[in-house]
């Protein structure tokens, strides 16, 4: 998750600047080409997302554009410490004191999490309405791994330090970086002393190596035992006489020692004298404004208590001349990241923006091409355009747009009330149909959805009040994400799905990720081959916690073992947990144990051959066209299903199509898998019904291009209409008694053996779904007991089927076939069924049905729901299988045949 | 890391009465988890992890930091302390100074480069009515260079009937008056070509300033008109002037008619579309073709009936069409031609190809003549580099083995900083071309008796407006012998040039490419249905493998990849490569997922 701070006065600000590039032909150990630095960065600028300071400036985006140009977003005020200078502002002794006491705490906290800051300048000290500093433009060192993906230093040359200028390599930079920001602090609060800039007239010629001599003089006079740097600056400058307060003059020469040995450290100087008055003015001013409390998912971590100042209580902000929260702006009290992520939605172009300032040009191809290129050396005739270089300039990105959107949402818009969870959990009613307009919205395509300000506007605060008050809210979660899920907040909400929670941070942390075990290799050879076209899994620092996540699951697993596919399994969670692995792996195992019980023991065949024969049953259930084609050519599920089922489709369908197809197959029990393996099977009818064997082979071993939208509904109008029993399975986890069953005993699935799963083609049905399905309830034995449940009610612990399919919920008749003999039928049959004794002349020779009236009735009803009843033995089945042979839809046996039916009392004699 | 370290942790506890001690060596800088590490060294130590847990993450993390401070300190300060005493200060400065101007747009003594104002005026008015006017002009103007081609053709043509007869009538005569007159011929041949180049030369620079002059006039009063029309006042002035400049072209203009497409009849093509990438799938284009390949530059086969055929008809083909209007846009075409180590246009395929160039005006880049005199610049620099990278490593042996690489890299940086001084010293080179008997076929056969050549695997570009159905050609050096070869690999030199190719293209955005699939424009007697195979697995892998890699981190560029074959390959031949490149790409799935099929093909 990105930024908690609110936008307060903030804005935001864009740069743009250009990567180094590889050399052609560059290749790692591995023989692949090296990733583009660009990449690299995206990774590592993912780690800026987590810094949180109320004096640092917080990075939102990091954009790859074109070639090697990437844009950098970022929170931004306008004050700046140089435009102030410019203007000949003059602080006080308390605000030069506040301005210190608050740089130095930001670079504390960065030098803590062992960061430095990238060009500490002027140009980079920002501030708020308040006046509080606002550090920007200090990732750098961390993003570019100081400066090791780009050509330009990291550093403005007028605050550089000795030891950086002396340094013999690049290599050196990230052992110095912190002291060299001490550097740079205490020649900024000398120019805020001195008013003005240490020699102004760098931009001239030699301007530069002026600088640089001077300053290495002044090292070396005082090297040599002479006058401190401190001393020689101020004289050169002519301001020795200048009266100087003794505090700051003492935290100056802490601060600017040649040697970094003898210089203070950031966290040391935060206790110096001369920042103590501004800290008693800090405390009642500065308090972070945090747009949420706690993270859910932070367990018993949660032990910081930061005080947030509620929009209604002035109180704890007054004190500020401009308050930051202006009353009537209640989207100043969103996160920093909410309203980057709306300001996207409302049509913000970066590049468009950055074009307009003239930083970006878009010279025609033709002109850009060399004119010749030598392989071993390099490109001839290209112009060279100072284009390419750094720019610091900052493009204010204009927020007109996204609040004229938005100028229509009131208070109660941003602080919605929410339902009760208990009510909810009944009738699962979501809060878009407390409104027309929301309600039409939701309905609308998820790509469309994901793209509307308006829509995602709502979402995306209820579901940030929804996560803030995890767990009590986890049904309100599993409510709304049954109508849809914000992708800005989907990795907190599939956590909330899977039912997450605990200190996940703690329990994640005692894992040992390090030591050696024998499938690091294999885990190794695997990372760089999974999902490589999302950039952050294809930078170092994701396969850096990829590595970790796969060896965690490992570890944490003895009894199981790593199958190719786990990868591809992990990918989801870790891009959209990125910076929170606890949570991305809580994620994942919560996952596999839920959906994929199992299915990496070492030896797993007998739960993927039993899923795998249940598949079967349902394509012949529900296609059996198809069915029938693919048993001809021998196209079984084994040649294709197990890598979909084994990595539930991440292996086949790129992130994107695994989000929208998991957010509802997160919603389903375990087995909801198998419709979706039908309903693609579903969408490539029409090439499986003409390819041959080997076609399908090619087809499958390289999935086309699916629709998603399409296959998610169908895989849930199948799930909808099929009767639980006939997905049964053993080998998984073991299915929870549902809630609603009443019945008898006797009136459950007795489960099938694998081989006997094989042998039939058709699934088998219980008596106690027959029962619900012919609403028998009242006449069963065993049911006597059971208040009338109302007729369509709906599982409440399968909230898929809560999801409006905007079809019939169940098509069709049930029409249940006798084939026992006509004697045995009329000693006692179950209502409207129909006898079509198996060896007395239903089918001819072909297979084909014979024309009596029986067979004539179910021709005409072939789409109906057609069980069939047998005394014992397997002639169900084979009856079954040659109906299906003529192509009958939703053809299933009934388990325990006539004889449970006859123990259930639902046997009717013709006498009588 | 050079500058890592390793340091050794200790740790003090007691285990049922007895002290022991937990050791372990630590990276700093350290990049992990304290809680973490403490907890994985719990594990290791068989420490219950309820007993000293927090003791041991307090005494990690105070050891980290304080390691890690002695590791900045030590660093920060020898930097400074070496610097000192080894004397290397004003290196270092100007190092950084250095630095500063190359990489920093606040120091460089860079600009930015000035747009040529020309592109975009050109870009505004293709895309406005004006286009049909403005290709009318190029049509007219390239009829009076047919008409002044054709002039200079039969006034070669005469000479050489006139030569012939003189020739005839000196069969009698000795030998040294044969060789006399022979010599006395040449020279006058070589006269009467150097005039008409010069007079081509003339007319083509004529038409190009009036063409450039027209477009900017035509622009201004299309741009004033649309800023003035709300101020009223000049508004009427500007249109009636406007009129003017339309109707001074479209006097003498009778309207145009836009060709039919008509392919020819004897072409063998096929087409694909091919998904490529694991689960994030990209689609691209590719099509088999048989075909000649000049047959992109111009609509006729031979350039010499070409102007025929100009001449007779005032008709547009709508793909020169198409051409015109993506000039400036990213849908760009590009060719690659073969060609040999040398750069002129005196025979072969490079012949045709400049002859093609020359038939009419390039109203946008330098002509093919002068575009190779630069690129004959910048060849003369490449082999100096080279050279001097030879004798470099031969006489660096001995010493340091990194020095090399460093002076190489100076030395290339210097080329790079010299190269636009070389470009202007190549123009004003241009410019003394109106000289008699300075024609650029002469100069460039010159420059080759120095014998500047480039590399197998380096390759040019030529950018040309009027060629029929490319804008870029990317003249790829190679040898015949290579090409002939059927043991051609990818680690061969050419194999690298076209990646190298492909590479720049798409850095530069030009998705669109036409690839001579067996390297070569003709079939020869050698090149057997197994060579050609052979050829075409090689370059439909090379060219996969290219796309595999250039779309893992972009899937959303779509190229545009034909592959075309010389013509006489035979049927058959055809048909085998069209099945490995279904192979190759596996195209049999796309190929009728797409309901209808996708793969067209034009066989009579």
């Amino acid at each position: 998750m990105g930024s908690n701070f609110m936008l307060g006065d903030g804005s935001f600000g864009a740069f743009t600047f250009y990567a180094r590039e590889h050399q052609a032909e560059e290749c790692n150990s591995h023989g692949l080409p090296l990733t583009p630095n660009t990449i690299l960065m995206t990774g590592r600028f993912e780690g800026m997302r987590n810094i949180q300071h109320n004096n640092l400036c917080a990075y939102l985006d990091l954009l790859k554009c074109n070639g090697e140009r990437m844009v950098c977003v970022s929170e931004y005020y306008k004050d700046s410490l140089e435009t102030r200078m410019k203007q000949k502002y003059s602080f006080t002794h308390l605000g030069a004191a506040q301005l210190a006491a608050e740089l130095t705490d930001a670079l504390s906290y960065l030098h803590e999490r062992n960061m430095a800051a990238s060009f500490l300048c002027t140009e980079s000290v920002l501030f708020n309405k308040n006046g509080n500093v606002k550090l920007f433009n200090y990732g750098f060192c961390h993003i570019t791994d100081y400066g090791n993906f780009v050509d330009f230093a990291l550093e403005s040359p007028r605050y550089i330090s000795p030891e950086l200028l002396l340094s013999q390599s690049k290599d050196l930079h990230i052992a110095m970086a912190t002291k060299s920001n001490i550097w740079s602090l205490g020649i900024i609060l000398l120019e805020v002393f001195m008013e003005c800039h240490l020699y102004p007239d760098l931009f001239l010629k030699n301007g530069l190596a002026t600088l640089f001599t001077c300053l290495l003089r002044f090292v070396r006079n005082s090297q040599r035992g002479g006058a401190t740097p401190l001393d020689g600056l101020l004289e050169t400058h002519g301001l020795a006489e200048k009266p100087m307060d003794t505090n700051l003059k003492s935290f100056l020469e802490l601060c600017l020692v040649p040697l970094p040995s003898k210089r203070s450290s950031a966290h040391s100087l935060l206790s110096h004298v001369y920042l103590k008055v501004a800290k008693n003015k800090k405390d009642s001013d500065n308090l972070p404004k945090l747009v949420s409390i706690r993270n859910p998912f932070d367990g018993e971590r949660v032990t910081e208590k930061i005080e947030v100042p509620s929009p209604y209580s002035s109180s704890s902000m007054s004190t500020g001349e401009a308050n930051v929260i202006l009353k009537e702006d209640h989207l100043s009290s969103c996160s920093l990241q909410e309203v980057y992520f709306l300001w996207s939605l409302a049509g913000g172009d970066l590049n468009n923006e950055l074009s307009k300032a003239s930083l970006v040009t878009n010279r025609p191809p033709v002109l850009s091409l060399p004119c010749v290129v030598a392989q071993d050396i390099k490109e001839f005739g290209v112009e060279e355009d100072s284009i390419h270089l750094y720019d610091d300039t900052v493009v204010t990105l204009p927020m007109e747009q996204l609040r004229k959107r938005l100028q229509s949402k009131g208070i109660e818009d941003y602080y919605p009330i929410m339902p009760d969870p208990e009510v909810v959990k009944n009738d699962r009613r979501s809060v878009v149909n407390d409104s027309e307009q929301l309600l039409q919205l939701s309905k609308l395509p998820l790509q469309i959805k994901e793209k509307d300000i308006d829509y995602q506007f709502h979402r995306l605060i209820l579901y940030r009040r929804l996560l803030e008050a995890y767990p009590y809210t986890k049904e309100l979660i599993i409510t709304e994400a049954i109508v849809d899920v914000c992708p800005l907040n989907r990795g907190p909400i599939w956590a909330a799905l899977l039912d997450v929670h605990g200190d996940i941070v703690s329990r994640y942390d005692e894992i040992d990720k390090e030591s050696a075990t024998p499938t690091d290799r294999q885990i190794a050879v695997d990372i760089p081959r999974c999902h490589q076209y999302h950039l952050l899994l294809a930078s170092t620092t994701g396969q850096f916690k990829f590595n970790r996540l796969l060896k965690a699951w490992v570890r944490d697993h003895p009894h199981l073992v790593y199958w190719q596919g786990l990868d591809s399994l992990c990918a989801p969670f870790l891009s959209l947990n990125f910076n929170d692995e606890a949570l991305a792996y809580a994620s994942f195992c919560s996952f596999i144990d839920k959906y994929l019980t199992n299915f990496f023991l070492k030896d797993n065949s007998p739960v993927m051959q039993e899923y795998l024969a249940i598949f079967l049953q349902l394509i012949a259930y529900h296609d059996p066209v198809v069915f029938n084609r693919l048993d001809t050519i021998g196209f079984f599920p084994d040649l294709y299903a197990i890598p979909w089922f084994l990595t539930m489709f991440t292996h086949v369908f790129p992130l994107d199509k695994v989000y929208h197809l998991w957010d509802t197959l997160l919603l389903g029990n375990p087995s909801f898998p198998l419709f979706v393996g039908v309903s693609i099977l579903v969408q490539l009818r029409n090439e499986l019904l003409s390819y041959d064997f080997n076609e399908c082979i090619m087809m499958f071993s390289d999935l086309p291009d699916i629709n998603i939208h399409q296959c998610v509904t169908e895989a849930g109008r199948l799930y909808h209409i099929t009767p639980p029993s006939l997905y049964l399975r053993t080998q998984g986890k073991p299915q929870e008694p549902l809630d609603n069953f009443h019945g008898p005993p006797e009136a459950c699935k007795v489960p099938l053996s694998i081989e006997s799963l094989r042998l039939e083609c058709s699934p088998q049905l219980s008596a106690h779904d027959l029962i619900s399905l012919c609403k028998l309830e009242s006449r069963a034995i065993g049911y006597e007991r059971v208040s009338k449940t109302p007729p369509n009610s709906k599982d409440p612990n399968d909230p898929l089927l809560w999801r409006d399919l905007g079809t019939k919920g169940r098509n069709g008749e049930v029409i249940v076939i006798d084939i026992r003999t006509q004697e045995e039928f009329e000693s006692g049959h179950m209502m409207s069924s129909y006898n079509l004794p198996h060896y007395e002349g239903t089918f001819l020779p072909n297979g084909d049905l014979t024309g009596s009236p029986e067979t004539a009735c179910l021709r005409e009803r072939e789409w109906d729901f057609i069980v069939i009843l047998a005394g014992k033995g397997d002639q169900a089945a084979t009856f079954a299988r040659q109906l299906v042979r003529l192509n009958f839809h939703h053809v299933c046996t009934l388990n325990g045949g006539a004889g449970v039916l006859r123990s259930l009392g639902l046997l009717s004699s013709v006498l009588e | 890391m050079a500058s890592s370290c390793e340091v050794e942790f200790s740790f003090d506890y007691k285990s049922r009465g007895e002290s022991k001690q937990l050791k372990a060596s630590l990276p700093i800088p350290y990049e992990g988890n304290i809680r973490e590490t403490a907890a994985r060294l719990m594990t290791i130590n068989e420490i219950p992890s309820h007993l000293f847990e927090e003791e041991l993450v307090s005494a990690l993390g105070a050891f980290i930091s304080e390691e890690t401070r002695k590791w900045r300190d030590r660093i920060g300060d020898d930097a400074i302390l070496k610097a000192f005493e080894g004397g290397t200060i004003d290196k270092q400065v100007n190092e950084w100074v250095s630095r500063y101007t190359h990489n920093h747009a606040h120091f460089t003594t860079l600009k930015k480069v000035p747009d040529d104002p020309f592109p975009s005026i050109y870009l505004q008015l293709v895309h406005s009515p004006a286009l049909t006017t403005l290709l009318q002009l190029e049509h007219t103007y390239s009829l009076s260079m047919n008409d002044i081609s054709s002039a200079a053709r039969n006034a070669v043509t005469n000479m050489h009937k006139k030569h012939d007869k003189e020739l005839e009538n000196m069969l009698q005569k000795t030998d040294t008056d044969v060789n006399k007159l022979m010599r006395q011929h040449v020279f006058e041949k070589k006269e009467l070509e150097d005039k008409w180049m010069l007079e081509i030369n003339e007319q083509q620079n004529v038409q190009k300033r009036e063409y450039r002059d027209w477009l900017s006039r035509l622009h201004e009063e299309l741009y004033e008109e649309t800023t003035t029309t709300g101020g009223g006042g000049g508004g009427k002035k500007q249109k009636s002037r406007k009129k003017s400049a339309l109707a001074e072209l479209q006097s003498n203009q009778q309207p145009m008619m836009i060709e039919d497409v008509q392919l020819p009849n004897e072409r063998m093509e096929e087409s694909f579309t091919i998904y490529l990438g694991a689960q994030q799938k990209s689609s691209h284009s590719l099509r088999l073709i048989c075909s000649n390949i000049i047959s992109y530059c111009t609509d006729s086969r031979d350039p010499a009936a070409a102007s025929a055929d100009i001449a007779g008809s005032m008709r547009l083909n709508p793909r020169r069409i198409e051409t015109a209007v993506s000039l400036y846009s990213t849908e760009l075409t590009a060719l690659i031609l073969n060609t040999d180590r040398e750069i002129n246009t005196i025979s072969g395929l490079k012949e045709v190809f400049a002859d093609c160039c020359r038939l009419s005006t390039d109203f946008h880049f330098p002509s093919i003549d002068e575009q190779l005199l630069t690129v004959q610049g910048f060849a003369t620099e490449i082999k100096e580099t080279r050279e001097t990278m030879k004798g470099e490593k031969v006489g660096g042996d001995s010493t340091d083995t990194t020095s090399p690489n460093k002076i190489n890299f100076e030395s290339s940086l210097s080329n790079m900083s010299l190269s636009p001084d070389r470009s202007s010293a190549n123009s004003s080179l241009l410019g003394s071309l109106s000289n008699p008997g300075l024609s650029p076929k002469s100069v460039s056969s010159l420059e080759t008796d120095e014998g500047v050549t480039l590399e197998p695997g380096d390759f040019y570009i030529t950018r040309h407006s009027n060629l029929s159905q490319v804008h870029v050609i990317c003249h790829l050096v190679s040898d015949d012998k290579a090409i002939l070869n059927p043991s051609l690999n990818t680690r061969h030199p050419i194999m690298l040039g076209l990646r190298n190719i492909l590479r720049t293209l798409a850095r530069n955005r030009i998705h669109k490419v036409i690839i001579p699939l067996l390297l070569t424009d003709q079939m020869k007697p050698d090149m057997t249905i197994n060579w050609c195979l052979k050829r075409a697995e090689l370059v439909f892998k090379s060219v996969k493998g290219f796309l595999l890699e250039s779309t893992t981190w972009q899937s959303d560029q779509t190229w545009t990849v034909q592959f075309l074959l010389p013509e006489g390959i035979s049927d058959d031949g055809f048909e085998q490569i069209s099945d490995l490149l279904s192979k190759t790409y596996r195209t049999s799935i796309s190929r009728s997922l797409s309901g209808n099929t996708s793969g067209v093909r034009i066989v009579n």
